[in-house]
């Protein structure tokens, strides 16, 4: 029997890959770098791997901490607390963009007729019910969901295969017009959706139940999942062309919909519509579940008492913008420019506050 | 021996409900004795109260009492009153009431249980279980025989749990024969039998059984204190062990297994529950219990393990159909026309456009309708059985759809729904999808898919915190540990489970040695 609060490897290897993939293998990411879109993803990757390693370092020179108690230690109680508090605000806003997005597509794709107010209502309900039965629940529904959505990522990836509208020489020319317009894609956008975001296990990864941090485990399955994502990348490409796949707004969705020619099952997107769901529900309950940690951390109340209020306020904020072009001009402009203080810029602050502490603890002795 | 009959809470005596008498310590007259007890139990005529005076010779003077019907006639005859009939010292003038007892305790009686006690509620429950009491003039002790014997039903076949291949025999109603069959099958000094008498008026006997070391301490400490807490005046079936003692409150999912079957159970204690087998019902119990185990039959491994593998996958199967066919039935034909073929679709809408309800109405008055002939087939007597099935099938099913009362598709969906369901092994989880498959149906037709989702999301988060006694209701999935699962979803061939799968709280033990897969001995002949 472990404790309540504590998290086993697996348990946390598997958020990571499904938190990883969310809702990324919908989108057409780095859809600027046209074919080379997939190369757009590997420098996403590899730059977010760079960053993963920052975390990692930052949480293993602070063993036992979480990302506020590494704040406050730093930064002082006064600053550090303030900067929780922004994360604990970043990550309520980053949860209510995963919101409004599922109710913006549960619209588009499932329910034209039913108000949003309600199906996010409910998304919000649901994350809320397992954020309030405590970590250990939270942490084991990636067990069972993981194979679930891999399983059918599978099954439409083969039957994709079989079907023969795979055309890998849409991928070419690789490289058309040099490595700029790749590194334009990939920097800073596809770093800090989704690889950055990564920021979220500073929160967790003291949950782990074996001392020390999980750094192989956090590793192979962040480098699991690029390749996985990378491969989705690329295959929404090879089967709709670098035009369609950029220009459309699910692109993945449209992917699945060239296999209507199989007679019998004709239409796949209720698969699509359940890996959206699933992908969008655990993203969005990961955040919620930093935002209530870090807040009820930073007052010292149980987390059973910021649940609601927070998720009042996820809810309250998914309503602030008028509509989806909105929504996605938010999400491509300022969020963007936000993301990278929170990313990089505040762990950064973190590390080098940690080397200056050695040092001095260092020369004084 | 645990097995002390007596194991009774003192608490409980505390707030029982009815009076409980002050203790009655025996008189040294035999003539008060039988007053009082004839006083608390009343002049019922099953009771047989047998006086032996030897007014010539001695003082000696005793009497017998038992209860006909729980008593067997026989013994009492042979192995009480003969006896102490015909032994030639008991007639002797200068015995003395003590040494007369002793000599009978120890020797005149060929019985294997004697027991002694010496207040009157010390010695009826004994009168209750078929003992005959012996009482004697001038002494303060009472002495009873274990002369039980009552009419029971033979062994037969289990008649919810049946099998193809397997063992044909299932529990009776006695605890005695149950934990025979037990320890039939395991054969070991490890084997634990703890008996417990629960409910102050039906003091029915229920039996824990578990093997020592396998079972986990902590679980069975739990079993242990939430049946001493037990505080009721009736157990009449498992059932009611079963609501007193499990987890989760509020939940639509059973948390502990119920089985008809022996080697059901042997099966369960061999890999770490605890069985409960309780007197009156063929019924026990098997705890702590996951999800999975609710999926596993005994038949699983009675069978080569390719065909059990897909017969476990066909029953998971059937369990999502039966839970989620109407729903996604109703919400595809409410809300998401545009996912199905579209030949499928007008074939679908032209059935649907004779009938005068919506799918929602339609589907609700086909399940209700075939839950009502269920619980008819279940309640009418034998002999009128065929008449209902024919009137069930034709009238409800083909007229209905002439009718244009529903759809032939909604009574395609039905009865698979329905038929699913009993593909299911344990009755158990099977009743709790026939609720759940109701409020499926509901958010069906208010959110569609959406909804469907949302709702299985809901019950995942709901299974992912329930515990039964301890351990964790979807393990091992979730928490998940890789190795035990090579007997949930498939089961790998016997000599591969070499450890000891789910006994998660207890200690991870081996069951069998390693590669034992059978090969040719030496090099390959051909």
């Amino acid at each position: 029997m472990h404790n309540k609060e504590q998290v086993s490897t697996l348990q946390l290897s598997f958020m990571i890959m499904l938190f990883e993939i969310g809702s990324t293998p919908l989108f057409l990411l780095g859809g600027k770098a046209k074919q080379d879109s997939w190369l757009a993803m590997c420098t996403g990757s590899a730059a977010g791997l760079v960053l993963l390693m920052l975390l990692l370092w930052i949480q293993y020179r602070s063993q036992h901490n979480d990302l506020i108690g590494m704040l406050a230690l730093h930064l002082g109680k006064i600053a550090g607390s303030a900067v929780g508090g922004m994360y604990s605000l970043y990550f309520a806003y980053q949860s209510m963009r995963n919101v409004r997005d599922l109710g913006e597509l549960t619209a588009l794709t499932m329910l034209p007729n039913s108000p949003m107010s309600v199906t996010m209502l409910i998304f919000v309900g649901i994350a809320l019910y397992a954020i309030w039965k405590g970590t250990e629940v939270v942490f084991r529904l990636p067990e069972v969901l993981l194979p679930v959505v891999l399983s059918f990522y599978a099954v439409l990836v083969l039957l994709l295969g079989i079907m023969g509208s795979l055309d890998f020489n849409q991928l070419a020319p690789v490289l058309e017009n040099g490595f700029k317009p790749i590194a334009d894609a990939a920097l800073p956008d596809i770093v800090s959706f989704p690889f950055g975001q990564m920021i979220v296990f500073l929160m967790l990864w003291s949950l782990w139940d074996k001392p020390g941090v999980p750094v192989k485990n956090t590793v192979a399955a962040y480098l699991l999942i690029s390749i996985f994502l990378i491969f989705m990348n690329a295959l929404n490409v090879a089967v709709l062309g670098p035009g369609i796949a950029g220009s459309s707004q699910l692109p993945f969705l449209k992917t699945v919909r060239t296999l209507s020619s199989l007679k019998f099952i004709e239409r796949l997107d209720i698969l699509v519509t359940i890996q959206l769901f699933i992908g969008l529900l655990i993203k969005m309950m990961l955040f919620y579940f930093c935002s209530v940690k870090a807040i009820a951390e930073l007052t010292g109340k149980s987390a059973k008492w910021w649940v609601f209020p927070v998720g009042a306020v996820i809810y309250g904020a998914s309503f602030l913008e008028r509509d989806y072009t909105q929504h996605i001009a938010i999400g491509l402009g300022p969020s963007l420019k936000i993301d990278p203080v929170f990313q990089v810029a505040i762990p950064l602050l973190l590390a080098v506050s940690i080397l200056l502490r050695s040092w001095f603890a260092r020369s004084s002795s | 021996m645990p097995g002390n009959p007596q194991r009774t809470n003192p608490n409980k005596s505390d707030n029982a409900e009815q009076s409980v008498p002050a203790p009655f310590p025996l008189d040294p007259s035999l003539e008060v004795n039988l007053q009082v007890l004839s006083h608390r139990i009343g002049q019922s005529s099953d009771i047989v109260v047998r006086r032996f005076t030897n007014e010539s010779l001695s003082s000696l003077e005793l009497a017998f009492i038992y209860i006909d019907g729980l008593v067997n006639a026989d013994v009492v005859n042979q192995g009480v009153l003969q006896p102490l009939l015909e032994t030639v010292q008991l007639k002797s003038e200068f015995i003395s009431a003590t040494d007369a007892f002793q000599m009978i305790k120890t020797q005149i009686l060929p019985i294997g249980g004697v027991k002694e006690g010496n207040t009157l509620e010390a010695l009826l429950p004994m009168l209750f279980d078929g003992y005959t009491l012996i009482l004697l003039e001038g002494l303060q002790v009472g002495m009873a025989a274990d002369t039980s014997g009552w009419e029971k039903r033979s062994i037969n076949e289990p008649t919810s749990q049946g099998v193809i291949r397997g063992p044909k025999e299932g529990f009776t109603e006695s605890l005695r024969t149950g934990t025979s069959m037990l320890r039939r099958r395991l054969k070991t000094p490890d084997l634990r039998i703890e008996e417990y008498k629960i409910g102050q008026r039906t003091q029915t006997g229920v039996a824990l059984v578990y093997l020592e070391g396998i079972a986990s301490e902590q679980v069975l400490k739990e079993i242990r204190r939430r049946l001493n807490a037990i505080n009721t005046d009736s157990i009449l079936e498992s059932n009611y062990i079963e609501e007193f003692i499990q987890d989760g409150g509020l939940t639509p999912f059973p948390t502990i297994q119920n089985t008809e079957r022996p080697d059901a159970m042997a099966g369960g204690i061999l890999e770490g529950q605890v069985g409960i087998i309780i007197d009156g019902t063929p019924f026990a119990l098997l705890a702590p219990s996951t999800f999975f185990n609710f999926f596993q039959s005994s038949e699983d491994y009675y069978q080569r393990y390719d065909i059990s593998s897909f017969l476990r996958l066909i029953r998971y199967s059937a369990f999502f159909v039966s839970m989620l066919l109407p729903a996604l039935y109703i919400a595809v034909t409410t809300f998401h026309q545009e996912m199905l073929p579209t030949t499928l679709l007008i074939s679908l809408a032209a059935q649907r456009e004779g009938v005068p309800l919506p799918a929602l109405a339609e589907a609700l008055l086909m399940e209700l309708t075939f839950d009502v002939l269920r619980e008819a087939g279940v309640r009418m007597p034998r002999t009128i059985g065929p008449a209902i099935s024919i009137v069930g099938a034709l009238v409800l099913g083909q007229a209905a759809v002439q009718a244009g009362l529903v759809s032939a598709a909604m009574v395609i969906v039905v009865s698979f729904t329905a038929i699913s369901n009993f593909v299911i092994p344990s009755l158990a989880i099977a009743n709790s999808i026939r609720l759940i498959r109701f409020v499926m149906m509901f958010i069906a037709a208010t959110l569609g898919l959406f909804g469907i989702m949302s709702f299985l999301m809901v019950l995942l988060i709901h299974m992912a915190g329930l515990r039964s006694f301890g351990v964790p209701y979807l393990s091992p999935v979730a928490p998940m540990v890789p190795r035990y699962l090579k007997d949930i979803f498939i089961r790998v061939p016997l000599w591969d489970m070499t450890m000891r799968p789910k006994t998660i709280l207890g200690e991870e033990t081996r069951r069998q040695g390693e590669h034992q897969q059978p090969k040719p001995q030496g090099e390959d002949p051909v």
